[in-house]
């Protein structure tokens, strides 16, 4: 066997070098790649896109996500993100028909129904994760109370709800909340926002949360009804009602919608405001799974994966201002004054987030009485 | 020579098969393949709806189990027996104000010396073609309590204290509605009108009866099957309006049938075997009504109105003549100007404030809800734009394809095969979108045509295509069969009679057909909402979206796109159907 000459040597090394350029290219060129990560790329790949069913993320979160999935799992121009948004019960009422009917049109289901995740858990709907990313989340996860069900279900990122409010609006410069006593004087009277529980999880659960720490909704929601408030469930719309002055205060929404309209228009920084409930901030955990029979599974699993790591998170907080459990976790700094810091305040949550799904309804028809 | 037995027996084994090809022939099988599409379209979806409201979900959402619980919701569940009651009182609300209206604007422009009459009346018709929801969020605009355009101008130039109007209420829906659906009152009265016998009213003039007595005791009996037929299909129309209720009602407390069943089939609290329930009854009461106008008023507009071609008096109006332009004037202000001019306003700002900020005006939001090569593009409404294109010009097309063989069938064939028909074809009218489009859920889920664009085309079809067929049917019933029985008699087959006779001779009822139905499926939103999912959204689906994810601003402005698309289909189709294509 002869030797390689010169130039041959010189081929062979430009092409391994070519080569290696090329798959660094190729797959992002996160150094940080995990070997779970490498593994479904390929796969994902020629899967050729993913769609996530959610009740949050805006279309700007969609397009930063989709940019920084693609980019650092090497995904290629042509790979696909669907970011579907609709309403937490809309969500699940989707996933739930999608999966009695065997018919999928989603790939991850991402919101706060903790009943839900179980049920269909139990049900053997979702695909088994091997997550190299979730094992820093799962101890803060754990300790915050929140559901999660390893390898099926995990619990990418949180939010709480805030009162939210205007102060350029009339009879609201000298406003302030910190306390649910403050959100039902007499002077809101005509200015207030009733969230509709009826239709979202999360507001039931925070009520139930609140409940269980002690406080009487019930009784709440009388004097909260003598102020006229509208009822609307949505955090977009209502943070148009406040941004108009239409209803200046809501006392549940998320600081993510201030920050967003700030986004749209800055002079909004100088008169919004969010603050905090001294009887405690109800804690609300993002649960996702990967729906077994999803068309792009592959594509699920590494949009979950990418969803836990510290740049998917980061995209999130700074886009959403979100909560993550990740341990040792820093906020982008944009993001920072939006979110509460944690340490500075009481959070709530369920004991158990699944049986307490047997008081959804009781606690809705309280409401109901109330308001409708 | 032979027995007449045998000359038999020999005979029938050769008939037999030429009896089969006599019913097999092209006209047969056209036919059969047509009611069997439209039977399955339409009665599929109905079954389905009846056998779903049966079936209670248990707490999971995940099984159901055979009872009643639903029908007894219906009667003892908070909400549900309010949104009912809600709804038969929008419906008749927005019924009495589009039929005052309707009545009014047709006798003032088919029967007065007003001004401008004949220039006036496309503009009447403006808001037929125009989305109710897009009605409803240009009116919240314009007249929330607090933040309505007019409202603050009040305040600021009039110095009214608190608000003047206030459309987020029971009464806004029934305003937005009424104003909306006046239209169908008018085209159904203004024919009418213009072709009545002007001998009657002379009798009652020259009998000493003033303007006044002879309009209240003769002209209006004698336009009453038409002024019936147009309440009662505003009355239908309005009880299945889920843009208007959405907007300006649930949100203020004041839920509706369709609001609830949205909320039921695929909202935020979903149980869409409950939802089927409230779709039967609200289907039942509708169907009820659109029976009587049916069966009972539209055959009395042929015994009261001559077919014959009058030409009516005009009544000299005198000095009233500009009270009355003036009158049609600010209907059309209200209908048509101020909404589309709010929107525009309102679309030009990054947030709403509710007060004009001249500094702040751009087009950046068209920028966002149009270029869908545009990086921050949103995608609902871009892909919106696009799927309402496609669904309006395949479901138009294909719609009349159907149409053109339905109308043959009732007209030009007989027996109970036309009857069943003609009867199928009532059934969709009868049942509002949103009850049609969860049955067409319900069936069509397990198969490869959930979540795509053939789901929705399936739906507006099914729900849509007696509109077609309707115009078609008027222009064939205008054709005398002869024509057709003469190229059959020169041996022509059924299809070339179609092809070179039937249908050149129908081309403008069916061109009209099309572009109505074009119109209607670009403003769709009662069944696109039901059945959209990512990437099969649709204008209206991409308005709703808008409403709920986004701003003020943003939806104005996809609105505001909607809304030009739409008008300037409204001129192609007075320039192709001319003044009369949709009058009764």
């Amino acid at each position: 066997m002869s030797r390689p000459s010169g130039t041959r040597c010189f081929l062979v090394a430009g092409v391994a070098l070519a080569s290696a350029l090329f798959a660094s290219g190729a797959a992002g060129q996160a150094a940080d790649l995990t070997p779970q990560e490498r593994a479904l790329i390929a796969a994902a790949k020629k899967e050729g896109e993913v769609t996530i069913l959610n009740p949050l993320f805006s279309d700007e979160t969609g397009q930063r996500l989709s940019e920084g999935f693609v980019k650092r799992y090497g995904l290629g121009p042509d790979f696909k993100v669907n970011n579907l948004r609709k309403g937490t019960g809309q969500t699940v009422a989707q996933v739930r028909q999608e999966i009695k009917a065997g018919r999928f049109t989603v790939d991850i289901l991402l919101v706060s129904a903790p009943a839900f995740f179980d049920e269909a858990a139990k049900r053997d709907a979702f695909e088994k994760l091997d997550s190299a990313h979730w094992k820093n989340h799962e101890a803060l996860a754990r300790k915050a109370g929140q559901y999660f069900n390893y390898p099926y279900v995990v619990v990418p990122l949180a939010y709480t709800f805030q009162p939210v409010w205007n102060i350029s609006c009339p009879g609201m410069a000298n406003f302030k909340v910190d306390s649910y006593a403050d959100t039902i004087g007499p002077a809101l009277k005509g200015k207030t926002i009733a969230s509709d529980i009826t239709k979202s999880i999360t507001y039931t659960n925070t009520a139930l949360s609140l409940m269980e720490a002690g406080f009487d909704m019930k009784s709440f929601w009388g004097k909260l009804k003598a102020t006229e408030p509208i009822v609307e469930f949505r955090t977009e719309p209502k943070m148009q009602m406040v941004v108009s002055c239409e209803r200046p205060f809501d006392m549940w929404n998320l600081s993510g919608r201030v920050y967003q309209n700030v986004l749209k228009k800055p002079e909004l920084a100088n008169v919004l405001r969010v603050g905090y409930y001294k009887e405690g901030q109800v804690m609300l955990g993002n649960q996702a799974g990967v729906l077994k029979g999803a068309p792009h599974p592959n594509a699920g699993r590494l949009l979950v994966e990418f969803l836990l790591s510290k740049e998917g998170t980061d995209i999130v907080v700074e886009t959403e201002a979100t909560y993550s459990f990740m341990q040792g976790y820093t906020p982008p700094a944009k993001a920072k004054p939006y979110l509460l810091d944690l340490s500075q305040h009481k959070l709530l949550g369920l004991k158990d987030w699944v049986a307490a799904d047997d008081r959804v309804k009781s606690v809705r028809d309280d409401w109901i009485t109330t308001f409708k | 020579m032979s027995s007449p037995q045998a000359a038999l027996g020999t005979l029938a084994p050769a008939r037999a098969p030429s009896r089969w090809r006599s019913l097999v022939t092209q006209e047969s099988v056209a036919t059969l393949a047509a009611s069997l599409v439209v039977a399955a379209a339409v009665l599929l979806p109905l079954a389905t709806l009846i056998v779903s409201s049966f079936l209670v979900m248990d707490r999971s959402g995940f099984d159901a189990h055979w009872g009643l619980d639903n029908y007894r919701a219906l009667v003892f569940d908070r909400i549900i027996p309010k949104a009912f009651v809600n709804t038969l009182v929008i419906s008749t609300g927005a019924t009495v104000l589009a039929t005052v209206l309707g009545v009014s604007l047709a006798w003032i422009n088919a029967r007065t010396n007003c001004p401008w009459r004949e220039g006036l009346e496309p503009f009447n018709l403006i808001p037929f073609f125009l989305s109710p929801f897009v009605g409803a969020i240009a009116w919240h605009n314009l007249a929330a309590p607090k933040t309505g355009l007019l409202n603050a101008w009040a305040r600021d130039y009039l110095g009214v204290q608190g608000h003047l109007l206030n459309v987020d209420n029971i009464y806004g829906v029934i305003w937005v509605t009424g104003i909306f659906f006046t239209p169908l009152v008018y085209l159904f009265v203004v024919g009418s009108l213009r072709r009545m016998d002007p001998a009657l009213e002379d009798s009652a003039r020259t009998t000493g009866a003033g303007l006044l007595r002879t309009t209240l005791t003769v002209t209006l009996p004698l336009v009453l099957p038409g002024i019936l037929s147009g309440a009662i299909i505003v009355f239908v129309t309005s009880a299945g309006e889920f843009g208007v209720p959405f907007k300006l009602g649930a949100p203020y407390g004041w839920e509706t049938l369709t609001t609830q069943i949205f909320s039921k089939a695929v909202g935020d609290d979903a149980n869409h075997y409950l939802g089927a329930t409230m779709a039967m009854a609200l289907g039942a009461i509708t169907a009820v009504f659109v029976w009587i106008q049916q069966r009972v008023i539209a055959p009395r507009a042929f015994t009261t109105v001559t077919g014959k071609g009058f030409r009516p008096n005009v009544v000299d109006l005198g000095g009233w003549k500009w009270v009355a332009l003036g009158y049609n004037l600010v209907f059309i202000l209200v209908a048509v100007v101020l909404p589309i001019l709010c929107l525009f306003v309102v679309s030009l700002h990054p947030v709403w404030e509710g007060g004009i900020i001249p500094r702040d005006m751009s087009f950046r939001n068209y920028q966002k809800v149009l270029f869908f090569w545009s990086p921050d593009s949103i995608q609902a409404a871009t892909n919106g734009i696009f799927n309402s294109f496609i669904l309006a010009f395949a479901g138009a097309s294909i719609a009349m394809v159907l149409s053109l063989v339905v109308s043959y069938m009732i007209h030009r064939t007989k027996g109970f095969g036309s009857r069943l028909l003609d009867f199928l074809c009532v059934v969709p009218i009868g049942f509002p979108g949103i009850v049609l489009a969860m049955g067409v859920l319900v069936v069509y889920i397990k198969t490869p045509i959930y979540a795509t664009l053939w789901i929705l085309l399936l739906g507006y079809i099914t729900r849509f295509f007696p509109y077609g067929q309707r115009n078609v049917s008027a222009v064939m019933l205008a054709i005398s069969e002869e024509l057709d029985q003469s190229s059959r008699m020169a041996g022509a087959s059924w299809l070339t009679t179609l092809r070179r006779i039937t249908i050149p001779l129908l081309k403008p009822g069916i061109f009209a057909g099309w572009l109505l139905l074009f119109i209607i499926f670009l403003r769709e939103l009662s069944i696109s909402i039901i059945l959209y999912t990512t990437g099969t959204e649709t204008l209206s689906v991409g308005v709703y979206y808008l409403v709920n994810f986004e701003n003020e601003p943003l939806t104005a402005a996809l609105s505001i796109a909607q809304t030009v698309v739409l008008l300037a289909c409204v001129v192609l189709f007075r320039r192709i159907a001319g003044r009369e294509a949709l009058t009764a």
